[in-house]
């Protein structure tokens, strides 16, 4: 038998059901993540499920959604936050740090883990070669105490990465190439796992740019293999023993493959009104932007950053024109 | 580490507004722009309106193409800047400082945390294990087409998302504002809540509110022509049983405040029965109601909702 890397994984937390693409599965949570928007209800639901702690490895409590504390509200609920996590042995990340998809990447994802976080953009840790998966609180909230996560077990798409990208060619192009083929509808119960020659030229966060925002597919997550790219990222983040390779079998079946050359790409833009609405820069040139806002958690690793710094670098900002960074 | 090796303070001397590192302006929560703009953004969703200016057109990019239209005023294809490309490459090693992250503490001091709870968070909800029978009244009847906006409207409630007693006060408030108080007092008084309503019932948004608050007022029924997928699945999550009619006709039939019968509901459910009839007591005639249930499902409706389900499973 050969296998994808979704299935590898799946395999190892399967809980109940059989792995057949479609049918019902429950799986076994390693992870959970929350953030402050969502994740008031998600405690308040825990809470009366009335367990003394997590049944988890890991849980962390972030707060990166509502900081703009206009009325006593969110303070209090940030708060509550806190202390839940003190109480039920929760890491918290306090306002400020970052956003939650950013630091649990970088602080404590792990290859080959489950991760189940309540936001839909939890299938950044993908980068990492870790199944990670948005849900609503109450399922987060009962993988906490223990419980299974269910979820249709998924169809694979494999995406076939050739080539290297070219200067001024980004990760976020290759979601953005991605998102013109797939688009924004039809992918549900679907899973995108990367693969291809082209894959050992990406770092782990400029594979993370591609996980984060794979979601605009609509599919259950996306995955990127465990490789010298992952152990370099860990390493670099001192966290080397965490790593393990993972990659799916070279003969494994996928229900659908698409092709992709990095070095064919171009600078694209998703246009209003739909992250699948895609155009190439060069069509849109010449026309005049009136606010530019960098950052958010698709975007702001210190690659993306430096760079920025490095153009921006002597220059003065036009009249006319408003910036402004969010280093996630 | 852009504020230490100086990348911070290039991007404030060009001109940069420095913003929390939070979510902020991706969700719309800060730095909407201005009437009929072009705003170019690195984040990931442009839907209309979610930059909190509902006529304002975003274009999602890279930060390449986002600093070259901020140095230029429009878009420019970064291949033809005439700049040398920045090269960057990943540190070796990142700064790393936790000092943000509050470990768990040491087992044995964790029961002393007292959870600290402001006025906007409520009591934790929960719910009962199924009733043997189900005697209760229709609270409210609903046409077709009914999305979670009606059964919970967002918008200006949201804010009480976090307050189930407070949010439930809303529950149907664009349908028929009577509705919760009138499901309340009967729920004190021991008399179930039951929902009939018409096709595609809980369309819409996905928000577990709309399962979870009338759980709350003790609603333990929904009748519909058609529920919605995520929605029935929510429906069972809070230990709500969705119903379909055998016969849509009956649907006419149905009054408000009808009073509604099932003997041995919980072993109708129990045992998997996928058609089990209802007695409309007012009207005096019967009706019969389907269910597609799963095994799973079944235990969790029994249980009174997941939560409490998940509690019993970890118990055995």
């Amino acid at each position: 038998m050969s296998f994808t890397l979704t299935e590898k994984i799946l395999r190892e937390h399967i809980v109940e059901g059989s792995y057949e693409p479609g049918n019902e599965i429950g799986i076994r949570i390693d992870q959970t993540l929350t953030q402050d928007a969502t994740g008031t209800m998600a405690y308040l639901q825990f809470e009366s499920m009335g367990l003394s702690q997590i049944a988890t490895e890991l849980s962390v409590s972030y707060v990166d959604h509502n900081t703009i504390q206009v009325g006593f509200e969110n303070a209090d609920d940030h708060q509550y936050l806190q202390s839940i996590a003190e109480r039920y042995g929760i890491h918290f990340s306090r306002p400020g740090n970052g956003i939650c998809h950013q630091v649990h990447l970088e602080r404590f994802g792990q290859p080959g883990k489950t991760l189940l976080g309540s936001d839909s953009h939890t299938p950044t840790c993908g980068g990492l070669g870790m199944i990670s998966i948005g849900a609503g609180g109450l399922d987060v909230a009962v993988a906490m105490g223990g419980g299974a996560y269910y979820l249709t077990c998924p169809r694979i798409i494999k995406v076939n990465l050739e080539g290297e990208l070219s200067p001024w060619v980004t990760a976020k192009d290759v979601i953005l190439k991605v998102l013109d083929t797939l688009t924004t509808k039809g992918n549900v119960g679907y899973v995108c796992e990367y693969g291809g020659e082209g894959v050992s030229g990406l770092t782990v966060p400029e594979r993370a740019t591609i996980t984060n925002m794979g979601a605009e597919t609509g599919v259950t997550t996306s995955l990127f293999p465990s490789d010298r790219q992952t152990r370099k990222f860990l390493a670099a983040q001192d966290r080397a023993d965490q790593w393990t390779p993972l990659k799916a079998d070279d003969d494994a079946d996928y229900d659908r493959i698409i092709d992709i050359n990095l070095s064919d790409l171009e600078p694209l833009a998703a246009a209003p009104h739909s992250p699948g609405n895609i155009v190439p820069i060069s069509k849109l040139a010449g026309m005049a932007v009136d606010q530019v806002m960098i950052g958010s958690c698709t975007n702001s690793s210190y690659v993306d950053l430096m760079t920025v710094a490095k153009m921006l670098n002597g220059r003065h900002i036009p009249t006319g024109v408003a910036l402004g960074i969010a280093p996630g | 580490m852009i504020a230490e090796n100086g990348a911070l303070n290039k991007m404030i001397s060009f001109g940069a507004r420095i913003l929390d590192s939070a979510c902020g302006f991706c969700i719309g929560n800060s730095m909407s722009p201005k009437t009929e703009s072009v705003s170019v953004r690195t984040s990931n969703r442009n839907f209309k309106g979610r930059s909190g200016t509902a006529n304002a057109n975003i274009y999602l990019t890279s930060p390449i193409v986002a600093a070259a239209a901020a140095i230029h005023g429009e878009f420019v294809d970064p291949r033809d800047l005439e700049m040398k490309f920045p090269q960057v490459s990943m540190p070796e090693r990142f700064a790393i400082d936790d000092s943000m992250i509050i470990a768990p503490l040491p087992e044995k001091e964790r029961a002393k945390v007292a959870i600290y709870r402001g006025p906007n968070i409520g009591a934790p909800p929960s719910n009962d294990p199924m009733p043997q029978d189900l005697k209760g009244r229709i609270t409210i009847k609903v046409e077709d087409y009914a999305t979670t906006d009606h059964i919970m409207p967002a918008g200006s409630r949201l804010k009480y998302r976090s307050n189930v007693p407070k949010y439930s006060q809303f529950v149907f408030e664009p349908v028929d504002s009577t509705f919760s108080q009138r499901a309340e007092a009967y729920r004190d008084k021991g008399i179930h809540n039951i929902v009939v309503a018409g096709v595609s019932y809980g369309q819409g948004s996905s928000r577990e509110h709309a399962a979870l608050c009338p759980m709350y007022l003790g609603v333990k029924a929904v009748i519909a022509k058609s529920i919605e997928r995520i929605h029935a699945a929510n429906l069972v999550n809070f230990g709500i049983v969705p119903f379909t009619f055998l016969n849509e006709s009956d649907y006419d039939s149905l009054n408000g405040d009808d009073e509604i019968e099932i003997v041995n509901f919980h072993d109708s459910i129990a045992r998997g029965y996928d058609s089990i009839k209802a007695q409309d007591n007012t009207a005096k005639r019967e009706i019969m109601l389907k269910t597609q249930l799963s095994e799973r499902q079944r235990e969790i409706l029994l249980a009174g909702g997941l939560l409490p389900h998940t509690v019993q499973k970890r118990r055995k």
